[in-house]
């Protein structure tokens, strides 16, 4: 939701989407097929610059939103980085403990490998930031839309984003309702508060389609979703930016690590 | 002058009740007036409206619409649907589009309009419900009363001659109903006849020029609101009388 607001409310919100997808889908697309964490590190930088200080979206809120994502990507890394065994580890490692029979050890090259797994999904994901940060759902399917994909999963992706608010909004009512009538209040009733919160929503959810089916009957529904296309501003500073930043990109990745 | 709809003893019982939604209902509903629907809730205001857009077809007894009876094949719906428009109770029912502007298109695009003739319409309707400054913003992030202005401006752009207002009143505050009477009256200096649920019997005193009282799913009076509100007897049997004593107050 917080995405959402941003998304609403930041400096690119009326630039053509289409612009904003292409940087942000090469730029994802050159972390990934170049692999160098050089190349990732700018990708990251400059994402977050573009993301910062030409959509003005708040550092504080960019910054958290990457520090959760770097949080899950460092816990799923330490796979890479980290060797448990119970035989006796290589001699080259970079560090080693010992815990009875167990060995827990690491190597110059797995770390190398977790550093540059890191890095590579970091700059990827902040491309997909600036993206979600500066483009709201709705132009994002305008966007598809124009690209033909098929209608009808335009207009799922519409309905479940539209529904998702209002499944929230029910869902934080009955819950605000239970706590009111001591739902919650002992683990043992929080099971049975949360089970019946559950089943309510389901059937809530299932009347709330109904009724959403018969408003769209009313107002000549025939299988799709047409609705009007938005209209978007080119913005050529961006552009320009953009063709620089792919540029060293691809700059960087000749210098050897 | 042709009233608008007929019912003739049009019976309708929900999937698994027992009980009859409509129960042999019989109403002439008039053309250009400002109606008001009364009755309890269960009493049937929501399955009538229903009927009269065709969402729900009668198990028995017929409807006509201006005269002719009503046809439930794809196209005669289409052209149904186009003349009488439905404001749901709940505008999150019917706010299905990400952005207000484009929610507010899907009834004229679905008419088969040019989008040129689409946007204009849109804008047109926003302009009557005051909500120009909304059109970028997303549905979610609108207050009751924009949302019941928003869902207003989604039917107002099909350009119907019928608007049913489904208790649109009940769940917005004092100064959005004004907005909403505002936009009704406006309908109405242009010949839009309006049926307007509700419980409130000072939107009959002040608003309706008709009303029409439903009780246990069938007609329990229709009339002026003179003849309704200076009749003690009907207001008794109509269990009207327990709520009048509101109307007094405000008065």
């Amino acid at each position: 939701m917080l995405i959402d607001r941003y998304a609403y409310g930041n400096r690119l919100r009326h630039t053509e989407p289409a612009l904003k997808a292409g940087i942000a889908l090469t730029v994802l697309t050159l972390c990934l097929a170049l692999d160098h964490p050089l190349t990732s590190l700018w990708a990251l930088g400059w994402m977050s610059l573009l993301t910062v200080a030409v959509a003005r979206i708040p550092a504080k809120v960019f910054g958290r939103i990457l520090l959760g994502e770097s949080t899950f990507l460092a816990l799923a890394t330490v796979g890479i980085a980290v060797t448990f065994t119970v035989a006796t580890p290589p001699e080259a490692t970079l560090w080693h403990w010992r815990l009875g029979s167990l060995w827990i050890f690491g190597t110059a090259e797995e770390l190398s490998t977790a550093l540059r797994t890191v890095f590579r999904a970091l700059g990827a994901v902040s491309a997909m930031n600036f993206l979600a940060l500066t483009t709201p759902l709705v132009d994002l399917v305008e966007l598809l839309r124009r690209w033909h994909v098929p209608g009808a999963l335009i207009d799922i992706t519409a309905m479940v984003y539209r529904a998702t608010f209002l499944l929230l909004d029910n869902l934080n009512r009955m819950r605000t309702a239970q706590e009111c009538r001591l739902g919650y209040a002992t683990a043992r009733n929080s099971m049975h508060s949360a089970a019946l919160l559950g089943g309510n929503l389901f059937m809530k959810t299932f009347q709330q389609g109904r009724r959403f089916q018969y408003a769209l009957d009313a107002r000549g529904f025939d299988g799709e979703l047409r609705v009007l296309p938005a209209k978007y501003q080119s913005n050529p500073t961006l552009a320009m930016w953009g063709v620089s930043g792919v540029i060293a990109m691809l700059g960087i990745w000749r210098i050897p690590v | 002058m042709t009233p608008v709809f007929e019912f003739s003893d049009v019976r309708f019982r929900h999937n698994g009740q027992s009980d009859c939604a409509l129960c042999g209902l019989t109403v002439t509903i008039p053309s250009g007036e400002k109606i008001a629907v009364v009755g309890r809730n269960g009493s049937g205001k929501s399955t009538l409206f229903l009927h009269c857009n065709g969402l729900y077809r009668p198990q028995q007894g017929q409807i006509r619409f201006n005269g002719e009876p009503f046809s439930y094949t794809r196209s005669s719906l289409r052209q149904l649907r186009q003349r009488v428009a439905i404001v749901f109770q709940n505008p999150d029912d019917q706010l299905f589009s990400a952005s207000v502007a484009q929610d507010i298109s899907f009834g004229p695009l679905n008419l088969g309009l040019s989008q040129a003739e689409t946007a204009r319409r849109v804008q047109q309707a926003a302009e009557l419900c005051a909500i120009t400054h909304l059109l970028d913003r997303p549905t979610h992030a609108l207050s009751g009363g924009e949302k019941a202005r928003v869902a207003m401006a989604g039917v107002l752009a099909m350009e119907p001659s019928v608007v049913l207002a489904d208790e649109l009143l009940s769940a917005i505050d004092p100064w959005a109903r004004l907005d909403i009477f505002e936009i009704l009256q406006t309908l109405h200096d242009h010949g839009t006849t309006i049926l307007l649920a509700t419980h409130d019997l000072s939107v009959v005193r002040y608003w309706a020029t008709y009303v029409i009282v439903l009780q246990h799913g069938t007609v329990a009076f229709s009339g002026t609101p003179q003849q309704l509100l200076h009749n003690h007897s009907l207001l008794e049997a109509t269990e009207l009388s327990k709520i009048w004593w509101t109307v007094k107050l405000e008065s």
